[in-house]
């Protein structure tokens, strides 16, 4: 029987280093590995938003000589790759930390994720694990420790 | 191969390259094409670093963030 897939959400700034590093590092490895499926991605309205306009921004473009057109098609095979969920989800009260969060930790609870995949070491990896009742226990890890977890190439 | 394969690989060969990339586009998956543009992105411009390129993403992401007023 196949395995279950681990579903995760990736924090926006790992998925952008993802498109645009060239070299081996953590974030390009995660981005590699939601490419060829190694766990089942979930993305909100608000984090492909998110996504564009870091790359639109000039300074991020410069660094590829990035196209409108050409981000936009990036975007929208990200979107297709991943699964959809709508991100509404509001009741986040019991975490403490900053309202910059909330939308993505907000993708994750809708979607049953079982990881945030993050390097925000102020505000989310402190957290660890978010459990919400009647939601499923959302770890908070770095993208190193979430290719151990999936046992990724 | 078949000859029903090769027949379809002749008729493919045969296509103007309009049509190729055409018939490439209808039949790549999502992952397939996100793959083909990211490797096609990070291959670009030799001159960034991969260092410089995560402090101008993390500023960038700091920046829009800012700028939605969710920070």
């Amino acid at each position: 029987m196949p395995r279950a897939l681990v579903r995760a959400v990736v924090d926006t700034n790992i998925l952008v280093r993802g498109i645009l590093r060239r070299r081996e590092a953590a974030a390009v490895r995660v981005f590699d590995a939601l490419v060829r499926g190694d766990f089942r991605p979930l993305v909100s309205d608000y984090i492909l938003g998110e996504v564009r306009r870091t790359l639109r921004e000039p300074d991020v473009r410069a660094l590829r000589c990035l196209e409108n057109n050409e981000i936009d098609a990036i975007v929208g095979a990200l979107r297709e790759t991943c699964e959809f969920v709508p991100g509404a989800y509001r009741d986040l009260d019991k975490v403490p930390r900053d309202l910059k969060d909330r939308p993505i930790v907000a993708a994750d609870i809708e979607g049953g994720a079982h990881f945030l995949v993050t390097d925000d070491r102020r505000d989310l990896l402190p957290l660890k694990v978010i459990m919400l009742a009647g939601y499923r226990p959302l770890q908070i890890v770095t993208p190193g420790d979430f290719l151990l977890r999936i046992g990724a190439r | 191969m078949t000859r029903g394969l090769a027949a379809i690989k002749e008729r493919i060969e045969a296509l103007p390259i309009e049509d190729k990339a055409q018939l490439l586009e209808a039949v790549m998956t999502p992952q397939m094409r996100l793959r083909l543009l990211v490797n096609q992105v990070r291959r670009r411009n030799d001159e960034a670093s991969d260092r410089h390129v995560d402090r101008v993403v993390n500023r960038a992401v700091k920046r829009v963030r800012r700028a939605a007023g969710t920070r």
